[in-house]
């Protein structure tokens, strides 16, 4: 075999056998050699005296050998018959990013990480094989060391050891009622050197806008609206364009390049008696929008004891501070606001004025963005304490029993504070205000399960049987005043507000016991069959349906290990898996409270003095049936392992959500007015598949990994309420951009279909139906022409159609990664084909009215007679044609091909750093986000939104590039 | 060994056994839910209190803007707000384009079964309640009061509609559209049950002003049997109102609908009203029909034909504002922006100064309580009810005291024409007070005063406002006599509702 690498153990010399396999070297007796071949079984031969040693290496199978998180135990990778996903700790550790969501970015197929904008703190949300609801939690259920939680904030991406993703419903059932969106399994990394080792990381980065919005300057704006009023025969407003320059940059006003810093160290050691593992980790970003920024502290102990050979407790305890100024996000106003007004009073203005009140008043609604930042006193401070308590006992051999406590404390104090201030009428506050909002939350579990395992001869068994218990408390104060007495940082608190007062406060709790069991069964290693089942009963189902069973079966079969196809030089490794399941979307608190029909207060006058009292009426028309909404799903894959160096998993699926929850209508005599009713109406299907390759390899000490993965999931709502639709998204001057209705992907866009923009006069009054009704007679030259869809010769809300699709045709991860002598190179990429995006700015920004701003190009692109065009209307103050009503000319392409991250480093040389009892030392240079290749008009393709409203731009905090240089290394 | 084997065991039947109901029993915090509430007499008080809120809802929209239909359906008055697109739905009422669709018509009906329920609820729950029987029978009276006046409006406007003296579920069968008979009976039987455990107005303590009164309950039940031709018990419980000496007159005219002169002299029923920001309450009406040149919306504008027809009765410029008028010191020639304004007339009674206004500029809300049933309008019911029965002595009685208070001479007629002179004075009295269209429907008078209402405009008029106005061509006699079923209602039915003809 040519290119096996030999060395001297111990030292670097060393050689390769050459294209015919051979090799040779000069030793020493007692040298050990060392072969080995990426893909293959490292093997070390002593020489002892010998002069030829012939070597045939082994393909590594260790990779399917490894054990696997599959929730409340493990499994061999081999003997999966789910459709699992796995990213190892390394790879999350090596994004310089603030949290593990982003990190698990392009690494899985058919885990889409959707960013919630650039903010410093925010989460991205994660879907696993697209939406499995459309009102409720799309979100998988994360299990941090077999404890279930809601939140992996404060988790630190470098004390990740691995993460299984449980995509289908087979593997996830164990899970039962809160798996409807998938489970993410989180092991924590544990104490595994025998040595005491001290690893220590650094970063220092700046972040800036991968985008700047392109606007109008000032004399462009002034040049739009002179012309959008002249097109409606009105005076111009601006005689001289020209004089007023370039004017404000709003968008340089708001953005700044912005540093975030990050330190962090660990200890590792481990023995027969106990291990440990101890880390730290301060970040510190700031936003490149002013006014925000994150400060995150984090502290972890995970240590396991050996009480005696088959006893061990261990406790894992995870303290997190984080503190979070949130910004007033003003990057939709200061898009919008006009050019020409200056960020600032006059000097001689600003006199006798507070700090908040010297900028200028704006000529439209919009106002001043400078003035929203520099009021902005919003700020969140979050402790979370996550303790995890285990004992392991194996009672005999095989019969394993193990008890673990989890505990996740989590309070959070909001603050926020807004000052007096007067810009101008539609731009003040009359008194200052106060609020602040204490929440405490804590959620414990309490996991007890026996798992017996056995082999008798061909035939592999194993069953775990377990009760799972969970309590979760959420407290909540709330209060607020306003009418301090002055502006002054010492006295933003409720006891200095002298008027307002307002409070609020609750609890809500929920319980649940679990009964689990998991029985798996291989035979010759061929035939592999799993069994999952979770019967929990929780207060938050209805008290008549208090209990629910969630099954998942699979089987596998593995071919390759079948005599036909054993020993082939082609197929290392092939599997095909089948499997069925079922989870539940669990209720939220509102679907809980939806349960009851509750009091609300009304307020009614009486009294000779005409006095308001407070009276009472029931709020809402409860469902006492209420219960989740149930996803079932088919999983057929198969694994392929190929010439040593490839591997090939693929999956399809289909998962039917049923039972979904959605609000009806109901008849006026009972009694709830405009209200409706929430209740199990809805069905769901989702369709996919997932499609992952990789492929590895080494060449003289060159290492390269690479792989792609690429993945579908395209929903369809097969039912809702008789013939019902869900609307959402308002703003001024779109209404009801996302639609959610039968047959079709929830939350498509609906609208006009515009054919062109009319040249002339004549063409206006030849857009007919058939009898020759003028379709637009409010029309003129440059004008829309919109498509009369239904022919009824009228232009109404039944000439809309569907003109958009939020769901991409694929998405993709491409990961790569190459090693040479102490250089390491990675990048990974993500990106989705094929889907619409609405940049909500453009009817703002390009209607060209006059009352906003407009992007720059706009003016000379517009529609007038020297510039006749088919695709940009007319300028016009007006706009009686409603040019810029909901259309298909607001659709965009919003396929991306995203650099996610890419970074070169460089480890020393061991010969270097020895002498400082270093063992490692790398330094590195990256870039996270460095650049999008996208089609779209606003700042980021990647806008994210809910079920019902995706894919529409609100003027989105865009996600930074964030230039780095780090270094770590470990004594 | 043993003893951790043992122990684990314990721990573990523990654990199993903790799986009793307690451990899952998470009732809801901070609410108070409907299947326990009514319970004690500050529930019952509140829930009563939250009836009446039905009658105006928080929001303009809610309830408020409805009052208005009685008269932009008539000839009184256009929807009034000349830009189409403005509460286009409210327009085609207006102009009897009135399709099942038509949003005004689903906000009443959704609103009047809201308190039909809440109502129903009240009269249902409290018999089980812990306290004593006077405050029962004081309770339901009230809310059977509500009820009646709900079911009143329902009935009014769409004729039968679905009937339900008891708190409905979802699980319930659905319900059919009652005959309009039967709608009526179930408005009597609850006034009258109402009456006996009502207080009159005089005994209705200071804090109680403004809650149902024994003579509120007589005058709808006078009102509704006068709608059903029922004149001999329609002038038994006018009577019955006279005869309390509970009401008068003594208000001049201009301070009946004055804002500072709540639950009047003559005030039978009235919504009350107070402005407050933090509670989102008061009356909208005064800002809806305001001019748009003076913090207004400028809907419901008054005709030129309700103008004429007032000519030289002393009411008239309590009744309307028009065009350039002289109304107060802040507004020496007023502005009704007739560009917006269909009429150039705005609505005098709901009209604030600047001083009865609340602070803030331009805000719909005001403390002006909304009149729904006055000594004027049962002394008008009675004189109608003892005329149509040839009374006529007894007519112009009550005709005339209503005249008397404006200074009006004495009305001699006799027969159909002192009927007539009982409508004309309906007409003046009680102009843009929401009457006007229900009054043309119960008399059978609405087609032709409608064709009067459009010839008197297309071929007649010469004023400079509303000559020309096409309103009412559109009007179908075998149509619009009553209000379209609304379509969502008859969609949830799944055809059970049968629309009302013609639709």
């Amino acid at each position: 075999m040519p290119g096996v690498s030999v060395i001297i153990e111990g030292t670097t010399i060393g050689t390769v056998s050459d294209y015919e396999g051979k090799y040779s070297i000069e030793v020493e007796d007692d040298d050990v050699l060392v072969f080995s071949f990426i893909g293959y079984v490292t093997e070390k031969v002593p020489v002892s005296g010998k002069t030829t040693i012939n070597m045939e290496l082994m393909p590594d199978i260790i990779q399917l050998q490894e054990i696997v998180t599959v929730g409340y135990g493990t499994q061999k990778k081999k003997d999966l018959t789910g459709a699992l996903g796995s990213v190892e700790g390394e790879e999350i550790a090596k994004r310089q990013v603030p949290n593990v969501s982003e990190a698990l970015a392009g690494q899985i197929a058919g885990v889409n990480i959707i960013p919630g904008g650039g903010s410093p703190g925010t989460q991205p949300s994660i879907q696993i094989r697209g939406i499995s609801s459309v009102t409720g939690n799309n979100s998988p259920l994360f299990v941090v060391d077999d404890i279930p939680v809601d939140d992996i904030s404060y988790l630190d991406p470098k004390d990740i050891e691995n993460i299984q993703v449980l995509k289908d419903a087979s593997s996830a059932s164990i899970y039962g009622a809160r798996a409807g969106g998938g489970v993410i399994l989180i092991t924590t990394k544990s104490g595994t050197s025998d040595v005491l080792s001290f690893n220590v990381n650094a970063r220092y980065g700046i972040q800036n806008a991968l985008k700047t919005p392109d606007l109008a300057n000032a004399t462009e704006y002034a040049r739009i609206v002179n012309e959008a009023n002249q097109n409606e025969g009105r005076e111009i407003v601006y005689p001289d364009p020209e004089a007023l320059g370039e004017g404000t940059n709003w968008w340089d006003a708001i953005s700044q390049s912005a540093p975030v810093y990050e330190f962090g160290f660990d200890l590792n050691k481990s023995n027969e008696v106990f291990n440990i593992r101890s880390g730290f980790n301060f970040i510190d970003q700031q936003g490149i929008i002013e006014g925000s920024d994150f400060q995150r502290i984090n502290f972890s102990i995970n240590t396991e004891v050996n009480l005696q050979e088959n006893l061990q407790i261990g406790a894992n305890i995870i303290l997190s501070k984080n503190s979070e100024t949130w910004g007033p996000d003003p990057v939709w106003d200061a898009h919008r606001v006009e050019p020409i007004t200056p960020i600032y009073l006059p000097d001689y203005e600003q006199v006798g004025r507070n700090e908040f009140s010297v900028f200028s008043p704006t000529l439209s609604d919009v106002n001043n963005p400078v003035g929203a930042i520099k009021r902005n006193f919003s700020t969140v401070d979050f402790f979370r304490t996550f303790t995890n308590l285990h004992l392991k006992w194996s009672i005999i051999d095989g019969l394993d029993f193990m008890s673990r406590i989890g505990g996740y404390v989590s309070s959070w104090e909001s603050n926020y504070f807004i000052p007096d201030y007067f810009i101008e009428e539609a731009d003040k506050r009359e008194v200052s205000f106060v609020s602040a909002e204490h929440n405490n939350r804590i959620n414990l579990t309490w996991n007890n399960t026996l798992t017996f395992k056995r082999q008798w001869g061909d035939h592999d068994f194993s069953i775990m049987a377990g009760v799972i218990t969970e309590n979760f408390q959420h407290k909540k104060l709330y209060g607020e005043g306003n009418d301090l007495p002055g502006n002054q940082v010492d006295l933003r608190y409720l006891d200095a507000a002298r008027t307002g007062f307002y409070s609020s406060g609750n609890l809500e709790e929920f319980a649940s016991i679990s009964m689990i069991s998991r029985v798996t069964y291989g035979f010759k290693d061929r035939y592999l069959v799993t069994a999952n089942f979770n019967r929990i009963s929780s207060s938050i189902f209805p008290e008549s349906n208090r209990t629910a069973n969630f099954p998942g079966v699979s089987a596998a079969w593995v071919i390759s290990e079948e005599s036909f196809l054993k020993n082939n030089s082609v197929i290392d490794f092939l599997k095909v898996r089948a499997g069925y399941g079922q989870l539940g979307n669990q209720l939220t608190t509102n679907d809980i409270n939806a349960r009851f029909t509750d009091i609300a207060k009304e307020y009614y006058v009486q009294g000779a003095a005409q006095e308001i009292r407070v009276g009472a009426a029931p709020f809402n028309v409860g469902n006492e049936d209420l219960k989740w909404e149930t996803v079932e799903d088919i999983n057929l894959g198969i694994n392929l392992s190929l010439l040593n160096h490839f591997d090939i998993t693929l999956d399809v699926f289909q998962k039917n959500i049923n039972d979904m929850l959605f609000e009806r209508a109901i008849p006026s005599y009972l009694g709830s007015a405009f209200g409706r009713q929430w209740a199990n109406i809805g069905e769901m299907s989702v369709k996919g598949w997932e499609w992952t390759t990789s492929y590895r390899n080494s060449w003289n000490g060159f290492d390269l990994n690479v792989s792609i993965n690429m993945s579908r999931a395209r929903s369809r709502m097969e039912k809702m309420f008789e013939g019902d639709q869900l609307l959402d998204g308002n703003h001024q001057r779109l209404n009801n951009m996302g639609f959610t209705f039968e047959g079709q992907t929830p939350g498509v866009f609906y609208g006009y279909v515009t054919d062109g923009v009319f040249q002339d006069m004549e063409s206006v009054i030849n857009h007919t139906d058939e009898f020759g009704n003028v379709l637009q007679p409010n029309a003129q030259p440059g004008d829309f022409r919109f498509r009369d869809l239904n022919n009824d010769g009228l232009l109404n809300d039944e000439d809309r159609q569907v003109i958009g699709n939020p769901e991409p045709d694929f998405n993709y991860g491409i990961n790569i990664s190459m090693g040479f002598k102490g250089v390491d190179l990675s990048m990974v990429f993500t990106g989705a084909q094929n889907f619409d995006v609405l940049n909500a700015l453009r009817p703002y920004m390009e209607a060209g009215d006059g009352g906003y701003n407009a992007y720059a190009g706009v003016f000379d692109r517009a529609w007038r007679a020297e510039n006749p065009n088919n695709e940009y209307p007319r300028l016009s103050v007006v706009d009686a044609n409603q040019n810029f009503r909901y259309s298909d000319f607001y659709m965009e392409d919003g396929s991306f091909f995203r650099c996610r991250n890419i970074q070169l480093g460089y480890s020393l040389p061991e010969k270097y750093i020895s002498k400082l009892s270093i063992t490692n030392f790398r330094i590195y240079a990256s870039m996270e986000n460095p650049f999008v290749l996208s089609s779209f008009s606003g700042l980021d393709p990647e806008v994210g939104g809910s079920p019902t409203l995706r894919g529409v731009d609100w003027g989105y905090y865009p996600i930074p590039r964030t230039t780095n240089i780090g270094v770590s290394f470990t004594f | 060994m043993k003893m951790i084997k043992n122990t684990l065991f314990i721990l573990f039947g523990i654990l199993v056994l903790s799986s009793c109901e307690d451990f899952l029993d998470k009732p809801i915090k901070g609410k108070q839910l409907v299947s326990n509430y009514y319970s004690n007499i500050d529930e019952i008080e509140s829930a009563v209190l939250g009836s009446y809120a039905t009658l105006s809802p928080q929001d303009w929209w809610e309830n408020d803007f409805f009052y208005l239909v009685g008269d932009i359906c008539s000839d009184d008055a256009f929807k009034g707000n000349s830009i189409e697109g403005d509460q286009r739905d409210f327009g085609n009422l207006a102009q009897f384009n009135i399709t099942p669709q038509n949003e005004w018509l689903d906000i009443k009906w959704k609103y009047m079964y809201q308190g039909i329920y809440r109502t129903n609820l009240i009269i249902n729950r409290v018999p089980d309640a812990p306290v004593s029987e006077e405050l029962k029978s004081k309770y339901i009276a009230e809310a059977k009061f509500l009820r009646a006046f709900f079911y009143f409006e329902l009935v009014k406007n769409f004729g039968g509609v679905p009937l339900t003296t008891t708190p409905r579920t979802i699980s319930d069968e659905p319900l059919d559209r009652a005959t309009e008979s039967d709608i009526w009976s179930q408005i009597e039987k609850d006034l009258m049950e109402a009456i006996p455990n009502l207080p009159l107005k005089s005994e209705q303590p200071l804090e109680g002003q403004g809650r149902a009164t024994k003579g509120a309950a007589q005058a709808f039940l006078a009102k509704a049997a006068l709608y059903q031709n029922n004149c001999p018990d329609a002038e038994t419980y006018a009577n019955q109102v006279v005869s309390s000496g509970e009401y008068n007159l003594n208000d001049s005219f201009d301070q009946v609908w004055a804002v500072n002169n709540p639950n009047g002299n003559g005030s039978i029923f009235e919504i009350q009203n107070q402005y407050s920001e933090t509670f989102d309450a008061g009356s909208a009406l005064p800002t809806v029909t305001g001019s748009r040149a003076d913090g207004g919306w400028g809907f419901c504008t008054p005709s030129s034909h309700l103008e004429n027809f007032m000519a030289g009765d002393p009411r008239l410029e309590h009744t309307i504002i028009k065009e350039g008028q002289y109304v107060d010191e802040e507004h020496p020639e007023f502005d009704t922006r007739p560009s917006e304004n269909e009429s150039g007339r705005i609505n005098r009674k709901y009209y604030l100064s600047f001083a009865d206004r609340a602070d803030q500029e331009a805000h719909k809300r005001s403390p002006l309580n909304h009149i729904l049933m006055r000594y004027a309008d049962l002394l008008l019911i009675h004189a109608e009810a003892c005329s149509q029965q040839g009374k006529d002595e007894l007519a112009r009685a009550s005709l005339n005291a209503v005249r008397a208070r404006v200074g009006l001479p004495e009305i001699t007629l006799g027969g159909a024409d002192l009927l007539n002179a009982i409508y004309n004075e309906r007409r003046m009295e009680l102009a843009l007070e929401g009457h006007r269209y229900y009054d043309l429907k119960r008399t059978g008078m609405l087609e032709a005063a409608i064709a009067d209402f459009v010839d008197y405009n297309m071929n007649r008029s010469t004023d400079q406002y509303d000559a020309n106005n096409d309103k009412g061509v559109l009007f179908d006699p075998n149509k619009h006599y009553v209000f379209p079923i609304p379509q969502s209602e008859i969609d949830l039915s799944e055809g059970l509702l049968d629309q009302n003809p013609n639709y």
